[in-house]
């Protein structure tokens, strides 16, 4: 029991610190992640926390639709999930990119070392709840995005020895392609993903502020003139 | 090692701030999702004004809504120097009901001094401190506070939620004073009280379905869908209120580069128009309700002269 709280302490504690290094760039926890397997299960989980961080910024549109509680939590948890995913997907893609250009040194063996560290490039977006701030919130979104991005490549640069022309190239090509693989995913698999969506948040999240306003002096406007 | 602490304490103070601001969208969304004391049925809210015939002994009868700066604590007690410009607005305006008992830096408009007991005593006496004009780090932190609540209502996500729950308590205290469908309504918003005003406009606009202008005295208002709902913006800027400026840099969507954002289609359609103020600061005693004689006549007779030509000159019934 007490040796179990302890190694979830030091792993949470390793978590932390694989974060707060990798968001200053520090070219250790990248190494550290392609080598060591708790290393890598931190990552992963700094990913999921990073996706839950930011579902939480942007919980208002839940909370617009009265999500119920445990749907909510199950909100966050889907795009925990979502993001490590996301990372998958950019990784392979990243491989794929530099075997066809021939620009890398990538193989399809280094995907979990190259999956760890994007998952760990995801290390800002722990501060995704910041985007819930009003006004500035879209911005630091943005930040945020970009930090990761070129924590991504920096990643890429220092731990799997890639040159920063050719990690530039492989991770934004990657990014690329990864969004462009989400986005004819999203609309080839829209149906599923659609009831997936209303599976976890019991909705379809169709109502937007801007939606409510307008519903609302629909409502009003026919009253007037009943 | 003087500069390490500096910063230290700087990162301190911008983390506590971001992190104050990341919170203040809370209490519109809990507001709506119904998880405050603050009771709250959107599908019955808002229901269209009874209407009747106006009275004859009441021809033309004008309410005016005045929604205190960003310091206000409630709508009840403002500082002396808006009352004193309160009273006079009224023994100008006989044929209109002047309302100022709203607090609109709330959705649900629960002021400040209603908050938790807990609260009750630090607001108060942050009040007080207020009301002798004394700087107090508190009465920063109230600033901030309905700051934040102002950035909310200018946010594109949360400001449809929280202007509904803001023109609900425009709506009760019109209700209140006795309104009469198609009467024309004028906001006075101070500070971020423009804000809140145009913010509110569609539904008031919606609601009531009469004239409907916001007379801004020093606000920092964003580009706000709620512009196309108003028959006039009226923006009172003193040229010494540097604060005022602000609503032109922050808001980028009023940039003369954005042609297309509704503030410069509403400054194209001549639904904003400008009255500058010389020498007027945004607060204190060269502020707009400035009760202190500088060249015969205080700043508060300045702003309440100007906004009297306004209502004169651009009269509701046209």
């Amino acid at each position: 029991m007490i040796d179990a709280l302890v190694n979830t302490l030091s792993f949470l504690g390793l978590l932390i610190s694989l974060a707060w290094q990798a968001a200053q760039f520090s070219s250790e926890a990248f190494m550290q992640v392609t080598v060591a397997t708790d290393a890598q299960s931190a990552a992963i989980l700094i990913a999921f926390l990073a996706g839950v961080s930011e579902m939480t910024g942007q919980s208002a549109i839940l909370i617009y639709n009265r999500t119920p509680l445990y749907r909510f939590i199950a909100s966050l948890a889907y795009t925990g999930l979502s993001y490590i995913a996301t990372a998958l997907i950019w990784g392979l893609s990243a491989i794929c990119v530099s075997i066809t250009t021939g620009t890398g040194m990538l193989s399809w063996f280094e995907i979990t070392s190259v999956m760890a560290i994007l998952c760990l490039a995801f290390a800002p977006r722990l501060l995704g709840v910041l985007t819930i701030t009003p006004h500035i919130g879209p911005g630091i979104a943005n930040i945020l995005e970009a930090w990761a991005l070129v924590l991504a490549i920096f990643g890429m640069h220092v731990a799997l020895d890639l040159s920063i022309f050719v990690a530039t190239i492989v991770g934004l090509v990657g990014w690329l392609v990864s969004v462009a693989m989400r986005t004819i995913l999203g609309r080839v698999l829209r149906r599923p993903l659609a009831a997936m969506r209303i599976a976890v948040t019991g909705s379809t999240l169709e109502k937007s502020p801007q939606q409510i306003l307008d519903d609302l002096m629909l409502r009003l406007s026919r009253e007037r003139n009943a | 090692m003087i500069l390490s602490t500096v910063i230290i304490i700087a990162i301190v103070f911008a983390g506590a701030l971001i992190a104050t601001a990341a919170l203040s969208p809370l209490e519109t969304l809990s507001w709506w999702a119904g998880w405050s004391e603050d009771d709250f049925t959107p599908d019955e809210d808002l229901p269209a004004p009874t209407v009747s015939a106006p009275s004859s002994s009441t021809p033309n009868k004008h309410y005016i809504v005045y929604l205190s700066g960003v310091a206000s604590l409630t709508g009840r007690n403002l500082l002396p120097r808006e009352n004193a410009f309160l009273r006079r607005l009224r023994a100008a305006n006989a044929n209109a009901d002047v309302i100022h008992d709203v607090f609109p830096y709330s959705p649900s408009g629960t002021p400040l001094l209603a908050s938790p007991r807990a609260f009750d005593m630090i607001w108060s006496g942050i009040q007080k401190l207020n009301m002798q004009g004394r700087f107090s780090i508190l009465g920063v932190l109230i600033n901030l506070r309905n700051i934040f609540q102002v950035m909310v209502s200018a946010d594109h996500r949360y400001g449809p939620i929280f202007n509904q729950g803001a023109a609900s308590v425009i709506r009760d205290a019109l209700e209140k004073a006795g309104y009469v469908s198609g009467a024309p309504i004028t906001i006075i918003g101070y500070s971020g009280g423009g804000q809140i005003g145009v913010g509110a406009a569609p539904f008031l606009k919606t609601w009531s379905g009469a004239h409907l202008r916001v007379i801004s005295v020093g606000g920092v208002i964003a580009s706000d869908p709620g512009l196309a709902f108003l028959d006039r913006l009226h923006m009172i800027i003193g040229t010494k209120d540097n604060v005022r400026r602000i609503g032109g840099i922050v808001f980028p969507d009023r940039w003369s580069i954005m042609g297309h954002s509704e503030w410069n289609t509403s400054l194209r359609a001549g639904r904003i128009l400008y009255h500058r103020l010389d020498g007027v600061t945004h607060a204190g005693v060269k502020g707009y309700f400035g009760r202190v004689d500088i060249n015969g006549k205080s700043n508060g007779e300045r702003t309440l002269e100007r906004i009297l030509d306004i209502m004169a000159f651009d009269p509701p019934n046209h």
